[in-house]
């Protein structure tokens, strides 16, 4: 059959490879977001809004993406529940792909940018459909083969079209910018998208009932996820760990390109060349040493050691380096050393938190967890752009930015996460904190043996 | 919908998409892959606006740098190359010396000088300041003095450029012969007064002048010639390269925003692939070099290079690929159905 459905237990392979074609192409959209930087500073000069911009993209995770996916599960039309989502976001994502390079003024520019960001987030439904399409059993091995085709496109990505902004090619008359041949291949790999979803995606009805609305709209969903007390410490080390992982966000292109100074191909190289020395040596490196590792013990690294190399990066480049200019192999030797770090807490957060989360409140607490995670990350990308607006009014002379100092801000929120994580560590020593995912779960083996002898008794 | 039509839709959009790749890029392609190579120059850059552009074919650059004693250096530098110096004395009095005489930091740190913009003079000088604090030989003052030669304000410009003894000219229309002119543009950067530039909160660039044809010309960035223009304005790089005793010039079809490529360095070597039969037919490839900079800014450049030139053709190839390749699984799927599903209904 070459119509692709849901709902079935088993697929063939070729479906799963066609699929993952296709989330190669979809996820080239996603990287497009990074060029947009570039985009927005043709016409706008502040980091402070340039950040602000790009961080609407987790204002709309919360209440664009998730009221999608809710109301995808609720509904049934002719075209399917998750397609028409899909198909709406990627027309828009498309028109608004095509007419980004051709806008002349800040304005249109920013509402296409935002429109792109809405319907981004309108687009995650497509996950949905593709793992409605693979059954759980095929599962593993179709993130095995996306896992390795999300690196080629991470590679394309840093070393082809990172570079290829500020081109012109000269054909036949005609002047083909590279901001233009960026954003309309994003335009390109959509429609392939959306042709392919058209033309050979079917869902079909599913047999179980959609679940029920809890009908008390969006504020009575967050006021549930924050009325369980148990759940507060959970929330609290998430809000923690996200203060810890505090970055440059869509500024960091700019501290590259325009205060060190180095090509955008230059800034592709760094990552091309970070990424593939992190494919080979540091994950195997961190995963060898976190098999030796207790967890919390790999937290604490974790989250200790990415401050200790921000710190030690900071210094070395504000008071080490003679120009205050690090070697594209220093950038990458402190990136992969952050990495490294970073992969440890990274590694060790899910399981450790999931310790603090009761069972029963398992779903509250994901969906609690992710809402924090938004507002952290939206709060910390509008201070840092708020910053290095500020800290450059201060001391640099006017029009000039230091982006690098947004690194000071990055280490000040990493410490106040340390000191929080600190506080947190010894409330659960001191009991005040309970792991109620450990002392409260009882494993069937227990539960069947406390049953029999209380039948025994009777 | 009909079947065939439906299996056919990704297919012929894939083949599309790739011949209008081989479309854009064939008089490229047949050159570099049928033309002959020889060694060429970038022998000029053209800065296009729009209405009045400018081609550069020349840039004359004299350096200044004043040590923390009093004494100095002056250097002179055509099209990058070191051609005289000077020792400047504490009254100013500069007296000649051979080039041959500078020491190899001192011209290492004046060529960079002389090829980079004002953000990098800059950061030179912090440098200065940090790594020979307390010593004599700390440069404190730079000045820049840069005279690019060229023709201003052309209208549009032809690819093909004449190029003769006089140096690489563009083709002039209708009777209108282009006249020569210059762009020279001088910038002091001082850190002899440390107070004065913490007051002016680091800025240490403490004159600027910008003169076209010696009349007072405000650029867009206080910066110098391929450094001061507006984002919008482009970079093309013009080549010339000699068949048999004849000059060639031509506009490169690649050019770039924002400043030049890194890939095709004003005055530097490039490759040429030109037809033999029609040798005025050409395109320019660039030439990565040695590994000079270390391997990444060597990488880097390579990269530019490659994908500046086909970049643009490799992607829309690669947009006709996502669509072949699903196509092409689908058309196996309706003619070899796959047993997994067919068990499955059983």
């Amino acid at each position: 059959m070459y119509i692709i459905e849901t709902q079935h237990r088993r697929v063939p392979w070729r479906w799963v490879v066609a699929l993952q074609v296709i989330k190669m192409a979809w996820l080239i959209g996603f990287y497009a977001s990074g060029t947009m930087t570039f985009t927005m500073r043709k016409f706008i000069s502040s980091p402070l809004i340039i950040n602000s911009l790009s961080s609407l993209d987790v204002l709309f995770n919360i209440v664009v993406a998730a009221p999608c996916l809710y109301v995808s599960d609720r509904i049934w039309t002719r075209w399917g529940r998750r397609r028409p989502f899909v198909l709406i976001a990627w027309l828009v994502m498309m028109v608004c792909m095509l007419l980004l390079p051709l806008v002349g003024h800040a304005v249109p520019m920013a509402a296409l940018i935002v429109l792109w960001l809405i319907f981004w987030d309108v687009n995650s439904v497509f996950d949905m459909l593709f793992f409605e399409i693979i059954p759980p059993e095929q599962r593993a091995r179709a993130s095995a083969i996306g896992a390795w085709l999300f690196n080629i496109v991470v590679m394309l990505q840093t070393i082809v079209l990172t570079g290829r902004f500020d081109d012109v090619v000269h054909v036949y008359g005609f002047a083909l910018r590279g901001e233009q041949l960026i954003y309309w291949f994003v335009a390109g790999c959509l429609l392939v998208c959306f042709l392919y979803v058209t033309l050979f995606v079917r869902e079909r009805k599913p047999l179980t009932p959609p679940p029920p609305s809890h009908g008390k709209g969006f504020i009575g969903a967050v006021g549930n996820l924050f009325a369980e007390r148990t759940l507060w410490p959970v929330y609290f080390l998430a809000f923690s760990t996200i203060l810890t992982q505090t970055g440059l966000g869509a500024i960091d292109p700019l501290l590259m390109t325009e205060q060190w100074g180095y090509s955008k191909q230059d800034m592709g190289t760094n990552v091309f060349v970070g990424g593939i020395i992190n494919m080979f040596v540091v994950i195997p490196l961190v995963g060898w040493i976190g098999e030796r590792l207790k967890l919390l013990k790999m937290f604490t690294i974790g989250v200790i050691g990415v401050l200790a190399v921000q710190i030690a990066y900071y210094l070395f480049v504000r008071f080490g380096l003679p120009d205050q200019r690090p070697s594209i192999g220093q950038i990458i030797f402190f990136g992969q050393c952050m990495s490294m770090m970073g992969a440890f807490s990274l590694i060790a957060w899910q399981p450790l938190i999931f310790e603090y989360i009761p069972r029963s409140q398992m779903g509250t607490a994901q969906a609690g967890l992710n809402f924090v995670r938004s507002i952290t990350r939206l709060l910390t990308l509008n201070g840092i752009g708020l910053w290095v607006t500020w800290y450059s009014r201060l001391f640099r002379p006017p029009g000039q930015y230091d982006y690098f100092s947004g690194y000071l801000f990055m280490i000040l929120m990493n410490a106040f996460g340390c000191g929080l994580l600190l506080w947190f560590a010894r409330s659960v020593r001191q009991g005040t904190i309970k792991p109620l995912g450990v002392t409260e779960f009882k494993p069937v083996e227990e539960q069947n043996q406390e049953n029999a002898t209380r039948g025994s008794d009777a | 919908m009909n079947v065939l039509l439906r299996l056919s839709v990704l297919p012929l959009l894939g083949i599309g998409f790739i011949a209008t790749s081989i479309y854009l890029n064939w008089a490229q392609l047949r050159l570099r892959v049928a033309g002959e190579k020889i060694a060429g120059q970038v022998a000029g850059m053209a800065i296009v606006r729009g209405v009045t552009n400018d081609v550069i074919f020349g840039i004359d650059t004299e350096v200044e740098m004043t040590y923390e004693t009093g004494l100095g250096t002056r250097l002179l530098y055509k099209n990058y190359k070191v051609d005289a110096a000077w020792t400047v004395m504490r009254d100013g009095v500069a007296e000649p010396l051979p080039t041959d005489d500078v020491s190899g930091e001192i011209l290492q740190l004046a060529e960079e000088v002389a090829r980079r913009s004002a953000e990098r003079i800059r950061e030179i000088l912090k440098r200065e300041s940090r790594k020979r604090r307390g010593n004599g030989e700390r440069v404190v003052r730079i000045i820049k003095t840069e005279t690019a030669r060229g023709y201003l304000n052309v209208g549009k410009i032809h690819p093909v450029l004449d190029w003769d003894e006089k140096g690489i000219r563009p083709t002039s229309r209708g009777g209108q012969t282009p006249t020569t002119g210059f762009v020279r543009t001088h910038a002091v950067f001082d850190m002899r007064d440390m107070a004065l530039v913490q007051s002016n909160k680091g800025e240490m660039m403490v004159g600027y002048a910008q003169t076209r044809n010696w009349e007072l010309h405000t650029p867009s960035k206080q910066n110098f010639v391929l450094y001061c223009e507006p984002y919008t304005t482009e970079f093309r790089p013009v080549f010339a390269y000699e068949v048999s005793g004849r000059r060639y010039a031509r506009l490169s079809h690649i050019g770039r925003h924002g400043g030049p490529t890194l890939a095709l360095v004003l005055f530097g070597p490039c490759w040429v692939y030109y037809d033999k039969n029609a040798p005025e037919r050409a395109v320019l490839i660039a030439n990565p070099g040695r590994m000079e900079g270390g391997i990444l800014a060597w990488f880097s450049r390579l990269c530019e290079g490659v994908f500046a030139q086909w970049g643009s053709g490799a992607l829309i190839v690669m947009v006709g690929l996502f669509c072949l390749v699903s196509g092409l699984i689908q058309i196996s799927l309706a003619i070899w159905p796959s047993k997994r599903l067919t068990s499955e209904s059983k």
